[in-house]
């Protein structure tokens, strides 16, 4: 095994990545895909108008169990998107939360994680 | 201390129907209009970010002519805001912005000079030569007292 490669981007990055986590507070709580893509472009639009809900978000992977996803946006509307899911606060009537987990120019960036670093290694 | 900058933005309300003028337009319901194109186009953020410093400064409801301040970082959000009005006080209006600037002086001066190329376009419109001789005689007025105007209505008061 080569141990991790440190990656420098110098410019502002054309994409950027976030992975993050949806939670209700009635943990029973479950939606589908098509639903989080609804939830995403109603918090854009709730907090930047139409102008928000404009802006294109690529939902690359959401995990149903987990309720985890992994967006793809612009670098320029990073901080629009970004702050849109962090105010967001009720979907359909049910008290919730996104969590923005990871955040990075790269997608392989967001294979790792150093919070579970310990819980994935092989014993 | 630095002071607050300011923009001012000049803007014609053109109505479909002339009569609507008088009858829609005031202050307040410009406000309101103002108010809630931003929040459907900008959302929550432009609303807020906005709603510091909007005011309506001046109203000619003769001419359908206006003037919103807004603060200068967020001139962008009115800017846009603007061509998505769509109707005021539920009359249905188009917006026309003629002039930005960042006093209310070069406002004014621009109004001036805006107002008095409107009559030429006045002059050509005319049918009856009572109109034609009324509007050249406030074109020749309005030329000839240059000096003296103060104010962007002054100009076509007579008209």
């Amino acid at each position: 095994m080569s141990g991790f490669q440190r990656v420098v981007s110098k410019d502002t990055a054309e994409k950027f990545y976030l992975k993050v986590a949806l939670e209700f507070e009635n943990p029973d709580t479950r939606i589908d895909s098509v639903q989080f893509r609804a939830l995403v472009s109603k918090a854009l639009h709730q907090l930047y108008g139409e102008t928000g809900a404009s802006i294109p978000v690529d939902i690359l992977r959401f995990q149903d169990d987990t309720m985890e996803a992994i967006l793809r946006v612009s670098g320029r509307s990073l901080v629009k998107v970004w702050s849109a899911l962090t105010l967001l606060g009720e979907y359909a009537q049910e008290e919730c939360a996104i969590r923005v987990t990871q955040v990075s120019p790269h997608l392989l960036a967001l294979a790792v994680d150093s919070r579970h670093f310990f819980q994935n290694l092989p014993s | 201390m630095v002071r607050i900058k300011n923009r001012y933005f000049l803007c014609e309300l053109v109505f479909e129907d002339a009569i609507w003028r008088a009858l829609a337009v005031n202050n307040q319901h410009l406000y309101n209009a103002v108010k809630d194109a931003v929040r459907q186009i900008h959302g929550d953020y432009g609303a807020a970010a906005i709603a510091w410093g909007l005011n309506v400064k001046y109203l000619n409801p003769d001419t359908g002519v206006m003037m919103i301040r807004v603060r200068r970082q967020n001139q962008k959000i009115l800017s846009t805001t603007l061509p998505f009005i769509k109707s005021v006080a539920s009359f249905p209006v188009t917006m026309r912005t003629l002039h930005i600037s960042g006093t209310i002086r070069s406002c004014q001066k621009f109004l001036v000079k805006y107002n008095r190329r409107q009559l030429v376009v006045l002059l050509r419109q005319c049918r009856t030569k009572e109109e034609r001789q009324k509007v050249r005689e406030s074109i020749r007025r309005c030329t000839l007292e240059q000096e003296e105007e103060e104010f962007g209505d002054g100009a076509l008061e007579d008209t």
